[in-house]
């Protein structure tokens, strides 16, 4: 009987060393007539998991444009394999995507320590890392160094410089207090903040930074409080955010600046109270899907029947938002590559997408071009009214 | 039927240390994984390779965890602690300070060991469930250490710290990936050897009395307080150099990288490898490595659930962990021979 | 000044969270001679159980209790059926077998329910006469029922024949069955009671935190801490104990070493306790002869 078990642990063993039949070759890889390959990575499993949403929500997406057609006749299928937000599991799958599942490209990894992890074995491989779900700046700011990775979403900084900037604009003698989760999001929000208040003045009285995993963020609501500050900045996952709105609200009522991903109506606004959050302001790039403003936009209405249909189960989110306009930047490209799947014009095709993504907000449209490569940089200011974010024109 | 059966299995500890084998059969087994992994390193190629350097890289930390809780009884349940501890020493002796890799692991190896010690200093004082407390809460604030700003100029922060490249030994016509594979190797070997010495001898017999009769021990003028030390600087070696040689093979170190639960992990890996045996390190570095793989194939998101039902049943049915069912195994098939 | 009354207040606030579980701990420690570290994830998947059942539409209060009978059976079916077999094993064997626990509960619960983080509404919200002063309805209503459990624990510890006959079962086992107290039923009972307490604790907690499955891992942090520096023979101590981890943790987050610190500080009182004053600052010092 230990004998049986041993055999077969060896064995099994063996079997997940060595390399699994390679794929007919084709002149592309990862390419056949009938279907593209395309990986991703993500936190599927372990605390970090509710941001799996956004990859399993562009699988949903690929699977109902297949149910279409797919793409110039070709299915997209993504590979989806869990790195549990731990950077050396993400470059051991991210290898394992390219050398064993033999994919065309990977896209849309979730987390900045993740992607910059695999981000140099990708680029020596010479494997396109497109649209990585990340707002750290070392997507832009190295982009010449890792010439094939690209991230997608508005900079971490971009947003935090946006509320500066309109602070310094429109509240001049802002007395400004922010609290950030301490890691790459909250970081950077920070720094753009302080960069987009500029010289403005008193300016940034305070910073308070948090973990994800503390109980409770009041002692350093309490703290920022005591400052006088009339102005609250809040980068927070959204259970923080809920913790933050409610106790800021109690007796201090800041003027509240939010980041995108605290944005949802459902998911934040509604546990934190509607009233409570009444005049926040908000730089976002995406439409809430459950805001009552947008409840007979056309784009939520395919993305809610999408996801009824092939993403059961899944929250109609922030990042459901996120992965849904990810998923069709990734389709357009590929439909734009044509027959050229080659490695080298998928990377070409990503300096001149020009498209509008329904989910996207009015006025956020990727656009571009050898010298801009990000795809989203736009942001627009919204305002809460107590039922749903209503856009606000900028100054 | 042999009559260690009917004893608890862990009984078979308090027998003198190994079993007396005969001179050449004693190195075969060494000798056939040290030939196993060598010939991995033209079998295998790229995302093996790096697999095989992870395993072999984990099996050396289990190694450090297994001498210091399975051989001298002080639970530690905070070692990712000094995995980051040797993988951002690394980093930071190869990017801030130019040095090549094959000297970074090593002093990074030491800089550990001398945390180790420190931190034996209160852990003397500790007794096995409080240690297991307090490294604990060690695990949970290790990642938080590497955050903080005072030290984020060094650390690279929350966005982690990017390590230069390996050159590979083209000489001997090895690519970058079956350089660091075989470097972790020749590590691991060395390693090992240490390890086994160690064991074999009085301070082996030493560390397992603290272990079981730490009052006995102390009778017997056995030093507890010098060899409990030693265990911790040893161990905490160990498992630097692992960490160092982990950032080598990832390229990359960053908080994230050592979260809370990689200490939990390598004690799971140390369990089912087999707690008090050395190539049961072998066995935990390959169930930590290869076990994930796996339980995706049966449910994305399930590692957790069974990581946790394997200790259980390991704990169970098995608590000498695989290399026990593999030393049983063996057991069995020599008194059939005989 | 106002600023430190309401650090104080919001630490308290925490600390009655923290104090709750450290009750459990210390009736598991009382009864065992073990440290249960997979009690913070049992607390959790306890409230995940009250969540399902008012999801399912029961009344609040109802599902509490049953959720309470629940944990209280299931408790006591881990001890039976899991931790018993670890008997006579070695000491290292069920430190471990509880952290396979810890993980186990915790990936289940991941698996099931997913790590989406659900906002759970407290019971006081409808008793907003509770309120005093800058604290919140449920926040007083934490601080009363904490007190209230405390009071029940000790109680049933020093004056109830079922506590002495538990306290005896863990002192001194033979002598006890001696005597006719039947250690298993013993050892069963507070791995029962403790998982109760859990829920409570868990329960209490959940609209402070939100419920996720990570909901309590750093708690249980705190509540350690906690436990020790009260004492964690002692079911007041762990409370006073829980209660000042509470206060420090903020007062240290705010003034001292700044809020990317804190599990840090609270790393370095559970080693200064342990090193120092192992019993505490309430608790009886333990000695063993040899």
């Amino acid at each position: 009987m230990a004998l049986t078990r041993r055999t077969f642990a060896l064995s099994t063993a063996a079997a997940a060393l060595l390399p699994r039949a390679a794929s007919a070759a084709t002149k592309f890889p990862g390419v056949t007539d009938t279907e593209i390959r395309i990986g991703s990575t993500g936190p599927l499993s372990g605390p970090a998991a509710s941001w799996s949403t956004v990859n399993k929500v562009v699988r949903a997406l690929f699977e109902s444009v297949n149910a279409a057609g797919g793409v110039n006749g070709r299915q997209l299928k993504l590979i989806l394999l869990d790195d549990g937000y731990s950077p050396p599991r993400t470059v051991e799958q991210t290898r394992k995507l390219v050398e064993v599942e033999q994919v065309s490209f990977v896209t849309a990894q979730i987390g900045s320590a993740p992607g910059l992890a695999a981000r140099r074995y990708l680029n020596d491989a010479k494997v396109p890392q497109l649209f990585a779900c990340s707002g750290a700046d070392a997507w832009i700011d190295e982009i010449r160094t890792y010439p094939w990775s690209l991230g997608w979403a508005p900079l971490y900084s971009d947003e935090g410089r946006a509320a500066g900037k309109w602070i310094a604009a429109n509240k001049p003698g802002a007395k400004v207090a922010i609290l950030y989760q301490n890691d790459e999001a909250g970081r950077g929000y920070l720094r753009g903040l302080k960069e987009g208040l500029g010289a403005a003045s008193p300016g940034l009285l305070r910073a308070e930074s948090y973990e994800s995993t503390d109980p409770s963020v009041d002692s350093q609501i309490v703290s920022l409080q005591s400052t006088g500050a009339d102005v609250l900045a809040l980068s927070c996952n959204p259970k923080t955010s809920v913790q933050a709105i409610r106790k800021s609200q109690d007796t201090w009522r800041p003027q509240m600046f939010m980041n995108s991903s605290m944005t949802s109506v459902a998911q934040v606004l509604t546990p934190a109270g509607l009233e409570r959050a009444k005049g926040a302001l908000s730089f976002a790039f995406a439409k809430d899907p459950t805001s009552p403003a947008w409840a007979n936009d056309p784009g939520v209405r395919d993305f809610n029947a999408m996801m009824d249909k092939f993403g059961a189960g899944l929250p109609h989110d922030a990042l459901a938002a996120l992965g849904a306009s990810l998923g069709a930047t990734v389709v357009q490209l590929v439909r734009q590559c044509g027959n050229d799947l080659s490695r080298e014009n998928l990377v070409k095709q990503t300096m001149a997408i020009d498209l509008d993504v329904p989910m996207l907000l009015p006025g956020v449209r990727i656009h571009t071009t050898p010298q801009n490569r990000h795809p989203v940089r736009e942001l627009r200011a919204q305002r809460f009214d107590g039922t749903s974010w209503t856009l606000v024109a900028q100054k | 039927m042999t009559i260690t059966s009917s004893i608890h299995p862990d009984a078979r500890v308090l027998a003198p240390a190994a079993p007396a084998r005969g001179g050449s059969a004693a190195l075969a087994l060494p000798a056939l994984l040290i030939l196993a992994g060598a010939a991995a390193t033209f079998l295998f190629s790229g995302y093996q390779l790096l697999l095989a350097a992870n395993i072999v890289a984990y099996a050396i930390a289990i190694l450090g965890l297994n001498l210091l809780a399975g051989y001298n009884g002080q639970i530690s349940l905070g070692h990712g602690a000094f995995l980051a501890i040797g993988g951002y020493a690394t980093a930071i002796l190869m990017s801030r300070f130019g040095v090549p890799y094959w000297l970074a692991v090593p002093l990074c190896g030491l800089v550990t060991m001398v945390v180790g010690f420190l931190v034996a200093i209160p852990a003397l004082r500790l007794e096995m469930l409080y240690l297991a407390l307090a490294t604990f809460a060690l695990a949970v604030a290790v990642p938080q250490l590497a955050k903080n700003k005072l030290v984020s100029g060094w650390t690279g922060g929350v966005d982690g710290l990017s390590l230069p490249r390996i050159r590979p030994w083209s000489a001997l016509g090895l690519d970058v990936d079956q350089t660091v594979y075989v470097y972790t190797l020749l590590v691991a070997i060395v390693a090992f050897a240490l390890v086994v010495n160690l064991l074999r001898g009085r301070v082996g017999r030493a560390l397992e009395a603290i272990r079981d009769h730490p009052v006995a021990a102390e009778t017997m003028a056995i030093d507890v307080r010098f060899f409990k030390t030693a265990a911790f600087g040893v161990s905490a070696f160990l498992t630097g150099t692992a960490g160092g040689l982990g950032a080598i093979a990832t390229a990359f170190v960053s908080p994230d990288s050592y979260a809370f639960f990689l200490s939990i992990t390598l004690m799971v890996g140390a369990v089912v490898g087999g707690f008090r045996s050395v190539y049961g390190a072998l066995f935990g570095g390959a169930f930590i490595v290869l076990m994930p793989n796996y339980a995706e194939r049966l449910s994305q998101g399930a590692p957790w659930a069974i990581y946790g039902a394997c200790t259980i049943l390991v704990m169970l049915v098995m608590p000498s962990g695989l290399a026990g069912l593999v030393r049983a195994a063996i057991d069995r098939w020599r008194t059939r021979a005989r | 000044m106002n600023e430190f009354i309401h650090q104080l207040s919001t630490g308290l606030v925490l600390g009655c969270v923290y104090a709750s579980l450290a009750l459990a701990l210390v009736m598991i420690h009382q009864t065992t001679g073990l440290v249960n570290f997979a009690q913070g994830e049992m607390a959790m998947a306890s409230t995940y159980l009250a969540w399902t059942l008012v999801a399912h539409g029961m009344p609040y209060w109802p599902a509490f209790a049953l959720t309470v009978a629940l944990s209280f059976v299931a408790g006591m079916g881990i001890e039976r059926v899991l931790i018993r077999r670890f008997d006579g094993a070695p000491a290292h064997a069920v430190i471990i077998v509880m952290i396979g626990l810890m993980i186990l509960i915790d990936g289940l619960v991941g698996w099931i329910f997913g790590y989406d983080v659900r906002t759970v509404d407290s019971p006081f919200e409808k008793t907003a006469w509770l309120a005093a002063g800058p604290l919140s309805a449920h926040e007083a209503g934490i601080g009363l029922v904490t007190l209230l459990l405390m009071a029940l624990v000790f109680a049933f510890f020093r004056f109830t024949r079922l506590g002495l006959a538990m306290r005896a079962a863990a002192l001194t086992p033979l002598s006890s069955r001696l005597v006719g107290i039947n250690v298993g039923l013993m050892l069963a009972l507070g791995w029962g009671i403790a998982a109760a307490i859990g829920a409570v604790s868990g329960m209490l907690t959940a609209p402070i935190v939100y419920l996720d499955p990570n909901m309590m891992l750093n708690v249980i942090i705190y509540a350690f801490a906690g436990a020790l520096l009260g004492g964690i023979t002692n079911p007041w101590g762990a409370v006073v104990g829980g209660l000042a981890i509470g206060v420090a943790e903020n007062l240290a987050g705010a003034y001292l070493v700044g809020t990317d610190l804190k599990l840090v500080f609270v790393l370095a009182v559970i080693v200064a306790v342990l090193t120092i004053r192992p019993q505490g600052l309430f608790g009886r010092r333990l000695v063993t002869r040899v």
